[in-house]
């Protein structure tokens, strides 16, 4: 019996104190979804399913690209151009033949995720974007999944674990207890407008691996309530215990069906394009609509909005909650339209969509 | 008290760490935060006093060690 090969493949791990037959047939028998198949998922993947994972899903959208390879190490050469999700199921079911391996090459979004998630024990977000982050974070809430986070920037990366009940206080810690809302579109750089050293999310993948392991193999103490962040530059490595939000649940959609009405692009203020309007998208709306003008700039700057009719008040007064006139849309100008569309963004997120809220692109210098 | 900035905001700071005196809360550091740094305000961060997160305004010491953690999205 101690010869078959599933015994001799994972007989490393098994004698290891405290881990035995008991913690591998866990491991056997769970089943970990890993979102996005990228610089994070590739270690992920590779040592879930090393381990021994029973069944692991892969869910990503996109293809091979050559600037991947610095990072994303399950992928080679000639796999440019290949879809990620299904080629990393090839390449882990060379390592590993006798677990399970469920693709989706697609991205995970409001309308799937419920689907897609159902029926998993742990959910591995190693994904790119805030709006996939959010998601998943709020999917993983609403089905009671636990989820191993990690996220890296530049040379720093994030690990934690959300949706694990606190024996001790009884609730879950979740990724809005520490960012209750994300960030506006511009606001923090992803990977490719940062840049990112390749060897980081190995490191970071390999704690977020450890982590799922731990969860599914119930050895050793998990990192669930505390953030652990890691610096490659200066090998600093902290943990923060988290707190839970008074208000971090209320912000998660109630239901299955508000979830899936939640536009998680919207809200990470993916939109710009939609948002801003050039000198004859304005006079067109002016013509048609009631449409209410805002100079947001400081009371002083000059020159003075041409042409059309206009109220001042400047960007300050409205993030501290200055009541703007009653209509049923705003156009908010400045000087080169950067202010006005961070104005623009801040107001739709705020009002979600309620009234309606442009900005004029390139600002007061494009009409003069 | 000692200010540590992690991921971007240690950008925008120019530096990884600065002791700041003359604030005596998270809300008042965060104010101050803001005027030096304008491009701050906009990056919604956490706070976490002596290694702890901290949620709304609370009062700080002089030996209070201050971490500001930016949320992060690659991967």
């Amino acid at each position: 019996m101690k010869q078959d090969p599933t015994y001799i493949r994972y007989q490393r791990q098994t004698i290891l104190p405290g881990w035995g037959d008991v913690a591998q047939h866990k491991l056997l028998s769970a089943s970990v979804l890993v979102i996005g198949a990228g610089g994070l998922g590739c270690p992920v993947l590779q040592y879930l399913a090393a381990a021994g994972v029973g069944c692991i899903g892969i869910a990503d959208g996109d293809l091979v690209s050559l600037t991947n390879l610095h990072r994303q190490v399950l992928f080679g050469m000639e796999d440019i151009g290949k879809p990620k999700a299904s080629t990393a199921a090839l390449k882990l079911k060379a390592l590993n033949p006798n677990i399970g391996y469920k693709v989706f090459d697609e991205d995970i979004t409001s309308e799937n995720a419920i689907n897609m998630m159902r029926g998993f024990h742990l959910v591995v977000d190693g994904s790119d974007n805030f709006a996939t982050r959010y998601l998943v974070n709020d999917a993983c809430v609403l089905l009671q999944i636990p989820l191993v986070f990690g996220a890296i920037s530049q040379f720093e990366g994030q690990v934690a674990v959300f949706n694990v009940p606190s024996v001790e206080e009884g609730h879950c810690i979740q990724y809005r207890d520490m960012f209750p809302q994300p960030p506006a579109a511009g606001e923090v750089l992803n990977c490719a407008e940062a840049g990112v050293i390749g060897v980081l999310p190995g490191i970071i993948g390999s704690l977020m691996a450890n982590e799922a392991i731990k969860l599914l193999s119930g050895v050793g103490k998990s990192l669930s309530g505390s953030l652990l962040t890691y610096h490659a530059l200066t090998n600093q490595m902290n943990t923060w215990q988290l707190h839970k939000r008074s208000d971090s649940d209320a912000l998660v959609p109630k239901t299955v069906s508000d979830f899936q009405n939640t536009n998680y692009q919207w809200l990470c203020g993916i939109r710009e394009n939609v948002l801003e309007l050039d000198k004859e998208q304005v006079e067109e709306k002016i013509n048609k609509e009631s449409i209410q003008l805002i100079d947001v700039r400081g009371l002083q700057e000059y020159p003075e909005l041409p042409h059309w009719d206009h109220i001042k008040i400047p960007m300050e007064d409205i993030f501290s909650g200055v009541e703007l006139p009653r209509s049923d849309a705003f156009i908010f100008v400045c000087q080169s339209g950067k202010r006005s569309l961070q104005v623009a963004t801040w107001y739709l997120e705020k009002y979600k969509g309620q009234t309606k809220a442009f900005s004029l692109k390139g600002g007061i210098a494009s009409l003069i | 008290m000692k200010v540590k900035f992690f991921g971007q905001l240690a950008e925008l700071a120019g530096v990884a760490s600065l002791d700041v005196s003359d604030v005596d809360s998270v809300v008042a550091l965060k104010k101050w935060l803001g005027e030096k740094y304008p491009s701050m305000s906009a990056i919604g961060y956490m706070v976490a006093v002596n290694k702890k997160m901290a949620e709304g305004d609370i009062s700080l010491s002089a030996e209070d060690h201050i971490a500001l953690m930016p949320p992060f999205s690659g991967g």
